[in-house]
């Protein structure tokens, strides 16, 4: 896993870099001199990196302890990974005054094991301070949804 | 400040004004000192709260504050895309200050740019502070390398 998204990130960095120099040079020639100044020099640097990660040599197992340990550091990264999916598919579906409430509290009551109490709190706490701050004493627009759009 | 003229002038013309200004700064500071002091003790609470509990409290903060940016759903999706780059960037070792920096003076380093060449030409690339400019990122970069050779070297000849 640590070696993969290693070598993930740099691959991901260098895919940024070249698309950023590939839509560049279809700009002007006056508009692409930026970031064709950060693209090329960005691309070779990113590629070099890439070159790197997989020439280096695989990391030796670590200790049963450290084992364990990454382990849990997976487990936990996975999560918050997962959640902040769920997040951004439940915002992007429903919006922030629907959404948000539900997702908070489903965060507090079965990722956090927070009591029922505690979940129901924080959800209606978000609502309220989405509606009242931001809704009505703010008067801004929150997004709706892509569903309620749609329909 | 409908008709006001910025400016030395001000200190004859408009002095009241000048020390309207003043006793706001004064009385807000006074207030600004009392309200932080009474509440000082309930935000001391919340360096106590257990971080897992504030994690949807700001996932819903900074969702927010993206979208609102610019009233754009799009922001959110590049908000997580990016959130997620920079986790493994921070995982990996990968020095983040450098993309905040470009993208905070990116605009205005793309805007000196287009003046500079504007002014100067193509040449502008050769003048004295240009050439110092580029030598220091090449210096820094050839410099980055050789440390990690060095080190690369140094764990080497530590192993025998």
């Amino acid at each position: 896993m640590s070696i993969s998204s290693r070598i993930l990130t740099a691959a991901v960095m260098l895919v940024i870099f070249a698309g950023m120099t590939v839509m560049a040079l279809g700009f002007p020639a006056q508009a692409q001199l930026m970031p064709l100044l950060i693209g090329v020099p960005g691309t070779v640097m990113a590629l070099v990196q890439l070159i790197k990660e997989l020439r280096a040599p695989a990391e030796a197992p670590p200790a049963a302890e450290a084992a364990i340990e990454a382990r849990e550091e997976q487990g936990r990264e996975r999560k918050m990974l997962l959640w902040l999916a769920l997040f951004l598919a439940g915002v992007l579906a429903f919006g922030f005054l629907w959404a948000t409430p539900v997702l908070v509290f489903a965060f507090l009551r079965f990722g956090e094991r927070e009591s029922w109490t505690i979940a129901a709190i924080g959800a209606i706490g978000t609502w309220l301070v989405l509606y009242v701050v931001f809704v009505r004493l703010l008067e801004l627009f929150l997004f709706e949804g892509l569903v309620p759009i749609a329909f | 400040m409908l008709g006001i003229q910025p400016g030395p002038m001000i200190a004859l013309t408009g002095l009241d004004l000048v020390w309207a200004l003043i006793w706001t700064l004064c009385i807000a500071n006074i207030l600004a000192v009392v309200m932080l002091v009474l509440c000082a003790p309930a935000f001391g609470k919340l360096a106590f709260v257990r971080g897992g509990l504030l994690i949807p409290f700001v996932i819903t903060l900074a969702f927010l504050g993206s979208y609102l940016s610019q009233t754009a759903w799009e922001n959110i999706v590049l908000l997580c895309a990016l959130g997620v780059l920079g986790y493994f960037f921070k995982k990996h070792r990968w020095p983040r200050p450098p993309f905040v920096i470009g993208l905070v003076l990116g605009p205005i380093a793309e805007d000196s740019l287009h003046k500079a060449l504007g002014i100067w030409g193509p040449t502008f690339f050769l003048r004295p502070l240009s050439l110092v400019m580029i030598a220091l990122i090449i210096a820094s970069v050839a410099f980055y390398v050789w440390r990690q050779r060095h080190r690369k070297q140094a764990a080497v000849s530590y192993e025998y």
